[in-house]
């Protein structure tokens, strides 16, 4: 009696049961997974980088990938510059008011016009900027006192040697004048050697080697205190002939086949390679090149100070910032100071592995990754009486679009080293009442 | 027919409770049709939504594909006019020309009408210029960017100065939607130049990332040659995934889309398919071409969240069902316990009648069938209750009589009818009983026998009735001198007496003897027959320590010898005889 009454329970049960479970079921029904997400988050930031970054392009790629992976929400897309200058390339965008979020620039008045207008953001309150040298600061805080970018590096245009050929050309001393490094060029050309190479199809490089160690040792030499002054209010005199012995140094080498051949059509990678590859026993670079230019196959590579200076003259050092960056005002402010902090954070070893640039920061960090015969050459220079940075940072912007043209064009033997003396000079005298007005 | 129905509802059926039964019934008629409704409103339901589906995407991804094509014709416009400009042919020219400063000049010049023309678009990610062998015009370019870029140009199609639309990934994993336009010389109608601008994604991607068709669907452009995203709705997150994240190509859209358009032409929904993703599920597609390119303007809808709607719904009349399902559940174990739990009530009660107690009743207050029947039942047992009370009185009635008429005649039996003392039957039981309980206590045993002197005589001449009288007389005087409850007086017979005296003592014996004697003398009945002239009598006494050989015939003898010695020695006197001898 009992086990019938428990069987009839049971059979209770499971058809009360078995109902429920048809009816889960039918409500599971093609409801493998009903909750789809969405292939992408839709707070997605997407920061414009436009940047100056030939020679480490593939690492600004790598940079980004990085920060994108810290913050997932954040990603950047990079463009690079393109052209001679990175004014060329910011003047389109800044007309138009089409800004990126991060751009390349250079501490120069343009810049720094273009902070006091309000177009790049005040870095002064961020830890990069506590972090940058001191004596680099100054290059990036503009007339009204704005602290509108975070320098690349230290950038000084050295000249590069291959010890191996210098032996080879019997060369024991390194020059200290120009005279002395002609010597040495036409010891070197004596011994079947190349004894340069330039990247004369770049112009830019032309401008930061030759041309920047010629005005530091010609022209701002005799204007020691008051040079940036005098090009900034148009009063610097440059048809003079300290001037035009710029322009002169420069075709003097090329005239005594000093050069590779075809140096004219050589690009900046190219160069770089004719001296890294042993064709060539020297080359001017700055020292963002440092790391492929100091690892040359199968040879020792030496530097030096590029001696534009005259027989009784110091040699005057090109010594500054690296074009740097800057965070414009656009909505994704916020996120670019992160991409920029960033960027002189952990992306700052992944350039470095590449570029072996000195750190503009004053705590290295994991991004110590130099040759130490550049750190101690650099800071030996920054010690200096005089220095002068690269001409980027002093240059009016239409002046450094003018020049890049004018040098080639002195190369060509198209215009003297007067003509282009004299063209400089009208330039920046223009820059100046254009700036004024 | 019939047959099958009472082999059903007589036979199967009853072999199960009745509560079972309601409540079986009850879950078949409520889960039954909601099963039923379910299916069929899910399956209808969920057709419509995919043509409802098809429908929208099918109109919104062939908007969204003229939108692209027209924003791609205004870079190919625009590319046009560059490379027809004088400037630009005349520059190219000079890139060719053997003069290096011309050559310098023409890559400036060629910078900067990039520069001028695509310089401030902030969509615009890379903007080349490449020779006829495919390398970039620009001296500050280094290999690692300008091969990739060269490889890209030489494996392009040749499209006779159309456009060329293709995806670029940097090696980073950057996408960008180039556009390579060959520059022609127009006088020899000779490659100059191939124009390389690269765009960003999300350019195109703002044309329809606002376009939200619900149900989780995602708006993209895939390459029909090689199943990768091109643009997507989320192109801004797509752009930036690294190497090592990079969508795997959408395969299975793209054969599914093959094999759709191979199917048939004419078919009207030829712009529509099912297929599954990557991650296996079942993914709805709408797709447009995007004319002149290998792309197609896709919308999927995962059928899963397609869906979801329906199966809300469907959820929803299921949860109304299995509460209406858990309503009647419960109703019919309510209504099948109104039936059942009276019926076994009335089965238990019934049971308990059946041991004849037909005192329990069934307390019902309805007024459904069982309620009658109980009452019914009420009414019966109480009349079978009143039956039984009025037989069960009647009985003891008849019991008590008959009791009383046994105890009656019992008395009858053991008590002499003349003189009310016990008789000689009563007398003969007694003293077997007295010899059995006084031979195992091994007590002494007396006993009595008295004869009425000369009492035929007495008869003869006082009348039989005076004779009883004075056999009652004699009779009263020796019940009075029996008094212990275990002395027993009794009429042996005619005019003789016997008394048993249990647990007593010769002397003591025959003291009594003497004093019913005495007594009996005291009486002065006149009997002029007798010498004593008045009634006497005499006692035989005999008192013995009973053993198991004492038996009631020798104690009577021993009784008897005395009193025939009394008889013989004159009467009216008391002879005692034990084992020693008459004294």
């Amino acid at each position: 009696m009992v086990f019938t009454k428990t069987r009839k329970t049971a059979a209770a049960c499971a058809t009360m049961c078995a109902a429920l479970v048809l009816s889960c079921l039918l409500s599971a029904c093609n409801q493998s997974d009903a909750n789809i997400s969405l292939p992408y988050a839709a707070q997605q930031t997407q920061l414009t980088a436009l940047v100056w970054a030939p020679d480490w392009s593939q690492q600004m790629h790598e940079i980004a990938d990085a920060f994108h992976r810290e913050h997932p929400d954040i990603s950047v897309d990079v463009q690079f510059m393109i052209g001679n200058s990175v004014e060329e390339n910011l003047k389109p965008k800044i007309a138009t008011h089409n800004l990126p979020d991060i751009i390349s620039i250079n501490p120069n008045a343009y810049a720094a016009e273009l902070a006091d207008q309000g177009l790049l953001a005040e870095l002064g309150k961020t830890s990069t900027w506590d972090d940058m040298r001191e004596t680099l600061k100054s290059d990036w805080t503009s007339p009204k006192g704005r602290h509108f970018g975070i320098s690349g590096g230290v950038a000084a245009p050295l000249v590069y040697y291959n010890r191996e050929m210098f032996r080879q050309a019997g060369i024991t001393k390194l020059p200290t004048n120009f005279e002395q490094f002609l010597a040495v060029c036409a010891a070197l050309k004596k011994a079947g050697l190349t004894p340069m190479a330039w990247t004369g199809a770049f112009p830019n490089l032309l401008a930061n080697g030759p041309f920047s160690a010629g005005f530091a040792n010609a022209v701002a030499v005799r204007y020691p205190n008051d040079w940036k002054a005098r090009i900034a209010n148009g009063t610097l005199t440059l048809n003079d002939a300290a001037a035009v012995d710029i322009f002169a140094k420069m075709k003097r080498i090329a005239e005594r086949g000093y050069l590779q051949r075809g140096y004219m059509r050589t690009g900046y990678d190219e160069g770089i390679r004719w001296f890294a590859e042993g064709r060539a026993a020297m080359t001017i670079q700055g020292t963002w090149s440092a790391g492929e230019l100091m690892h040359g196959k199968g040879f020792s590579t030496g530097i030096f100070i590029p001696p534009w200076n005259a027989p009784h003259q110091d040699t005057v050092p090109v010594i500054g910032s690296e074009t740097g960056f800057a965070v414009c005002e656009t909505r994704n402010k916020e996120a670019a100071l992160k991409f920029l902090a960033f960027l002189y954070g952990k992306g700052f070893a992944l350039q470095q592995n590449k570029r072996q640039n000195i750190s503009p920061l004053k705590q290295h960090g994991d991004v110590q990754i130099n040759d130490p015969q550049i750190v101690d050459l650099v800071e030996h220079a920054m010690h200096a009486p005089l220095t002068t940075g690269p001409y980027y940072s002093y240059l009016p912007t239409n002046t450094i679009d003018m020049l890049h043209p004018l040098l080639q064009d002195v190369m060509f033997n198209k215009k003297t080293p007067q003509q282009a003396a004299l063209a400089l000079s009208r330039s920046i005298h223009n820059e100046a009442r254009t700036e004024n007005k | 027919m019939k047959n099958l129905l009472d082999l059903l509802s007589l036979k199967i059926l009853r072999k199960i409770e009745i509560r079972y039964r309601l409540i079986n019934s009850f879950v078949l008629v409520s889960l039954l049709p909601l099963l039923i409704a379910g299916v069929i409103a899910y399956r209808e339901s969920s057709q419509a939504s995919q043509d409802k589906i098809r429908i929208f995407a099918g109109e919104v991804v062939k908007q969204v594909a003229q939108n692209m094509l027209q924003q791609m014709e205004v870079i190919e416009s625009s590319s046009e006019e560059l490379a027809v400009s004088a400037r630009m042919q005349s520059a190219l020219a000079a890139n060719y020309s053997n003069d290096e400063p011309q050559r310098a000049a023409a890559h400036a010049d060629l910078t900067r009408m990039l520069l001028e023309n695509y310089g401030s678009f902030s969509y615009v990610n890379q903007k080349y210029l490449l020779d006829r062998n495919h390398r970039i015009i620009d001296a500050q370019v280094f290999a690692e960017l300008g091969n990739n870029v060269t490889r890209f140009a030489a494996n392009a199609p040749d499209l006779k100065g159309r456009p060329y639309w293709h995806l670029y990934r940097t090696g980073a994993g950057q996408n960008n939607m180039v556009m390579l336009r060959d520059i022609l010389f127009k006088g020899n109608n000779r490659l100059a130049a191939t124009l390389f601008i690269g765009l960003k994604p999300s350019h195109f991607s703002r044309i329809f990332e606002s376009v939200h068709l619900g149900y989780d669907s995602r708006i993209f452009v895939v390459d029909s040659k090689d199943g990768h995203i091109v643009v997507d709705a989320g192109a801004d997150a797509v752009q930036a995934k690294p190497l090592t994240d990079i969508e795997q190509p959408e395969t299975a859209l793209i054969e599914a889309i093959a094999r759709k358009r191979a199917q048939s032409q004419d078919d009207e929904h030829n712009d529509f398919v099912a297929y599954r993703d990557q991650k296996k599920q079942q993914q709805l597609a709408s797709f447009a071409p995007i004319e002149h390119t290998s792309w197609l303007v896709v919308s999927t809808t995962p059928l899963n969240t397609l869906n979801s709607e329906v199966r809300s719904i469907r959820n929803k009349i299921i949860l109304i069902g299995v509460l209406c399902f858990i309503g009647s559940f419960a109703l019919s174990f309510i209504i099948a316990r109104s039936i059942s739990l009276p019926l076994k009530k009335l089965i238990s009660v019934m049971q308990a009648t059946q041991s004849g107690n037909y005192l329990m009743r069934i307390e019902h207050d309805g007024k459904d069938e069982i309620a009658v029947l109980a009452q019914g039942f009420n009414d019966m047992a109480s009349k079978v209750y009143q039956h039984n009370e009025r037989l069960e009185e009647l009985v003891a009635e008849r019991t008590h009589a008959l009791e009383l008429a046994n105890q009656k005649l019992e008395a009858l039996s053991a008590t002499d009818g003349l003189t009310g003392i016990a008789n000689r039957r009563r007398f003969d039981e007694a003293l077997h009983t007295e010899l059995r309980r006084a031979a195992r206590s091994h007590q002494t045993l007396a006993l009595l026998m008295l004869d009425v002197d000369y009492f035929k005589n007495y008869n003869d001449r006082y009348g039989h009735l005076a004779g009883d009288e004075c056999l009652r007389k004699i009779a009263h005087i020796l019940s009075e001198h029996s008094r212990r409850a275990t002395d027993i007086a009794a009429r042996y017979g005619g005019e003789e007496f016997a008394i048993i005296l249990v647990d007593s003592s010769s002397e003591r014996a025959v003291q009594l003897a003497q004093h019913i004697l005495t007594s009996i003398n005291a009486l002065h009945m006149i009997h002029a027959a007798s010498t004593f002239g008045y009634v006497t009598c005499s006692i035989g006494v005999t008192a013995v320590a009973v053993d198991d050989n004492t038996s009631a015939e020798s104690l009577l003898r021993m009784a008897d010898a005395a009193m025939y010695l009394a008889k013989s020695q004159g009467r009216n006197q008391v002879v005692f005889n034990d084992a020693g001898g008459i004294s």
